[in-house]
């Protein structure tokens, strides 16, 4: 046995000592700190004032930002806290309809030929370190957004040439040419000015970790992968706002527990809650769904490609054999609302005119039969794996296009292996989604006209070049009833081409405490919680 | 001597085996459809932020060419950079260990403080009313999923009796301690029930060996032949499986994890592997063939413990 000096009496005790500590550490954990709970309580604790509001506002997330720099970053989750922490010249109202100044005093002064535009800034701004903003920050913020290779944001500020910036609150942003869309562009988050200083002390991968802006909230810890916690700008130009002291994101990965995290106040406000449970929540008596309108629309792309869908006829029939009525009601419990178009619901430039598809079984029948297949075929559907809304979609419009005698069969994917697969074009039909990033149409139609970079949206299509011309003069177009003609056009011509089965648009997926006042989050996404507040708990 | 020479050759022994796991899962990985730039641009993709992200990750170069910065890299003790994460591997999976570690523990814990005294019982009791319920428990243990199981005892101690927290991991070690009570809890279910059975199986048939009822003739008190003669022997199949199941639990935290918002090594991994973030994936599967190797020496070392006759490197001299 040699030399191993352990007995089988030291063994016996050993283990009988690890039972009992672990039975009293047990003990000890139940018997219990408050560290877990809910931070609500410590409200009454700040002591300075007694604010009758709670300290921290829990948001449960089901994924963690991964980067916080506006430039490099990628991805709803990092984009909707944006409006938190930075601010930029111009913003879109709450509701998303308008653009307002922000840090401008005003809207700008355009000069006659449409690609000067002058911004007076407020004086006086600090950033939540306490530096001035100067001249230097706003030239580099913009510059920085205009230059970064490897943003996926660029297409948004392509049409900026250049930037001046003569004194600490004058911005000067030249045009390459006159579009209607520079100052939904101006919006864009990677324009919330930012500190020049601190990114230059910080560097650019740590940047990620935390930036410096002018907005209500700032970082104050961000543990990756389980919270990034805001705590309030001391030097927001507001006075007495933010009202809530701390946002915590959370992330609660799984929908489940998500739900019970919010029914048992562990947090506050829960987002990507799935539809069935926000229907479940309308009967809580604590919490309930928040469905605040976005700019998601979601459609079936046909890859014109294909050899059967390479026949506008065999298009035609899967358009009049899709009920998106009721994919709304089987797949969002009446959260949805069909749509007639692919642009979002909330844009000025969506036309209404446009109905959502009357099924009609029958003449699809006649138009499949037409093209030679009376006995229909099978296409394949790609989809996310994972993602079960998409799952759900499919499984309605295979039974609705069955009954032509299509077989629709649905091809899952890992979600990266879906990537590769929908950038290759390596499918017959796929259910598309897109949300605007600024409040204007113009990226949503470079993304299809621009067929490099989805193959028209993977229709297979490049778009003629009528087509194209109305999307150039769309975006020179200064006149907003105008381009509204023209966007109007667009949209017929989709329709006509029948590429896109346009199904339904549904809002932003979020339940609350019913105690909670001032949430927003607007059509694009952005959270804004300036105003944001819950009572403290007694 | 004999013994440490033996565990110098065991450890030895783990490099070609951490190797093979290295060069594999580096090309699986490459395998997968996809790269890691697609994983992380989502859903909306400008080809010249793809393109420049590429050429940023290095993720152009030819596979071998990339696998040999890899292994060098590996060697210096460099596991590489998430892209996820934006954060050193080592670092990123220290800190998930941590919490992945302390949930095998507490879930062995439970394990062993509960199925060792059932199993005992129910050996001594066979045939009799204890005996039918602890098979009846251990039976629904066994049919039992986890991610059910767990969120069972989430609705119940979480949301109904708000004895617990939900999910989460906590700030402080005592509340990290309470987070980890219903995971470790879930983890330990379905290996509380086999090492039941295992354990009454093992306790039948020493108690009807020879030196047991050698010992009863000796006239020892019945504790003394319980503790001394049948629990120990009875103990010696067990250890084996409870380090399996202690490997297993490794795998089964990938789902636990994620159920109760633990941020551990298992949901680091899964969120690694749809991410495509190469090193992550690979620095965790690393850390797992590690474990499960040192788990093994240390089951040879318990045996050695609990049976006399059983030596370490005997079979060399």
């Amino acid at each position: 046995m040699g030399s191993f000096n352990l007995n089988r009496r030291s063994f016996l005790k050993g283990a009988g000592l690890m039972g009992a500590t672990s039975a009293l550490a047990a003990l000890a954990g139940c018997g219990g700190s408050d560290d877990g709970g809910t931070d609500a309580s410590a409200g009454g604790d700040t002591g300075s004032e007694a604010s009758s509001y709670a300290k921290t506002i829990v948001i449960g997330r089901a994924n963690d930002s991964d980067n916080l720099d506006p430039v490099t970053c990628i991805g709803n989750i990092n984009i909707f806290i944006f409006n938190l922490i930075l601010d930029g010249l111009l913003k879109t109202s709450d509701d998303g309809e308008t653009i307002e100044p922000n840090l401008a005093e005003d809207m700008p002064e355009i000069s006659d030929d449409g690609l000067t535009y002058t911004f007076k800034v407020k004086s006086g701004l600090k950033f939540s370190d306490g530096s001035d903003v100067t001249a230097e920050d706003w030239k580099w913020t913009f510059e920085r957004a205009m230059t970064t290779e490897d943003s996926n944001w660029i297409s948004t500020v392509e049409n900026f040439d250049h930037v001046e910036c003569p004194d600490d609150t004058t911005v000067i942003v030249t045009l390459k040419t006159p579009a209607a869309s520079a100052l939904a562009c101006l919006c864009v988050f990677t324009l919330g000015v930012q500190s020049k200083a601190y990114f230059d002390k910080v560097g650019a991968d740590e940047y990620k970790n935390a930036i410096i802006g002018t907005g209500p909230y700032m970082v104050k810890e961000w543990k990756k992968g389980e919270y990034l916690t805001l705590t309030k700008n001391p030097n927001y130009r507001e006075e007495g706002l933010p009202l809530t002291e701390e946002i915590e994101f959370k992330v609660v990965a799984d929908d489940n527990s998500r739900k019970i995290q919010l029914q048992s106040g562990d947090i506050d406000i829960a987002t990507d809650v799935p539809f069935s449970t926000m229907k479940e929540l309308e009967s809580d008596s604590e919490v309930a769904p928040h469905p605040d309108p976005s700019t998601f629309t979601y459609w079936v792309s046909l890859n014109t490609q294909n050899e059967y869908l390479s026949n506008p006829d065999v298009r035609e029939a899967l358009f009049l054999a899709t009920d998106p009525q009721e994919i709304v009601d089987m797949t969002t419990y009446g959260y949805g609302t069909t749509i007639g178009t692919v642009f979002s619901t909330t844009s000025e430039y969506c036309d209404k005119d446009l109905e959502p598809i009357t099924p009609d079984v029958d003449k699809a029948k006649e138009l499949l039969a037409g093209a030679g297949y009376p006995d229909g075929f099978e296409i394949k559907m790609l989809l996310k794996g994972g993602n079960d809304f998409y799952a759900s979609i499919a499984t309605v419009l295979q039974s609705q296009w069955s009954k032509i005698g299509v077989n629709l069969v649905q091809d899952t994917q890992e979600a990266t292996a879906y990537s590769s697969a929908r950038k290759a074009l390596e499918l017959d039909t796929i259910i598309s989604g897109w949300s605007d990033d600024i409040q204007d149409p113009s990226e949503f139609m470079q993304f299809i006209f621009d067929y490099d970079v989805t193959h028209g949206y993977y229709s297979g299509l490049q778009q003629p070049d009528d087509m194209v011309a109305l999307n150039d003069q769309a975006n020179a177009e200064q006149d907003v009833e105008k381009r509204k003609e023209l966007y109007k056009q667009i949209q017929q011509g989709f329709a006509d081409q029948k590429i896109f089965i346009p199904l339904l648009s549904v809002p932003y997926q979020n339940a609350i405490r019913k105690d909670i006042t001032g949430f927003v989050q607007t059509p694009l996404g952005n959270y804004r919680f300036e105003k944001l507040a819950m009572p403290a708990s007694e | 001597m004999k013994s440490l020479r033996y565990l110098l050759k065991r450890i030895l022994q783990m490099i070609p085996v951490l190797f093979v796991a290295v060069v594999v899962i580096f090309l699986l990985m490459r395998f997968l459809p996809g790269d890691s730039a697609l994983a992380t641009l989502g859903d909306k993709i400008d080809p010249r932020a793809y393109e420049a992200i590429k050429e940023e990750r290095g993720l152009n170069a030819s596979i071998p060419e990339q696998f040999a910065i890899y292994f060098s890299n590996l060697l210096q003790g460099d596991m590489g950079t998430s892209v996820i994460y934006n954060e050193k591997v080592s670092a990123l999976i220290g800190t998930r260990m941590v919490t992945t570690i302390c949930l095998a523990l507490i879930a062995t814990i439970f394990t062993v403080l509960i199925s060792l005294p059932l199993g005992y019982l129910a050996g001594v009791k066979r045939d009799k009313p204890a005996d039918a319920v602890i098979r009846v428990f251990a039976l629904i243990g066994l049919s039992s999923p986890a991610f059910w199981v767990g969120l069972l005892l989430l609705i119940v101690f979480g949301v109904q009796l708000k004895l617990l927290p939900v999910s989460g991991w906590g700030r402080s070690w005592p509340a990290h301690f309470r987070a980890l009570i219903l995971p470790g809890m879930t983890l330990a279910f379905s290996s509380i029930a086999v090492l039941i059975r295992n354990i009454r199986n093992n306790v039948i048939d020493v108690q009807e060996a020879d030196y047991v009822d050698f010992g009863r003739s000796k006239g020892l008190s019945n504790w003394a032949i319980s503790t001394g003669y049948v629990l120990r022997n009875a103990l010696i199949p067990t250890v084996t499986l409870l380090s399996l199941r202690i490997i297993g639990m490794l795998s089964g935290s990938v789902i636990i994890e994620n159920i109760f918002g633990l941020p551990g090594i298992g949901a680091l991994l899964v969120q690694a592997v749809t991410g495509r973030d190469y090193a992550v994936v690979q620095g965790c599967v690393i850390v797992f063939v590690i474990i499960v190797l040192v788990v093994n020496v240390i089951t040879d070392f318990l045996y050695s413990v609990l049976d006399h006759r059983i030596q370490l490197g005997g079979d060399e001299a």
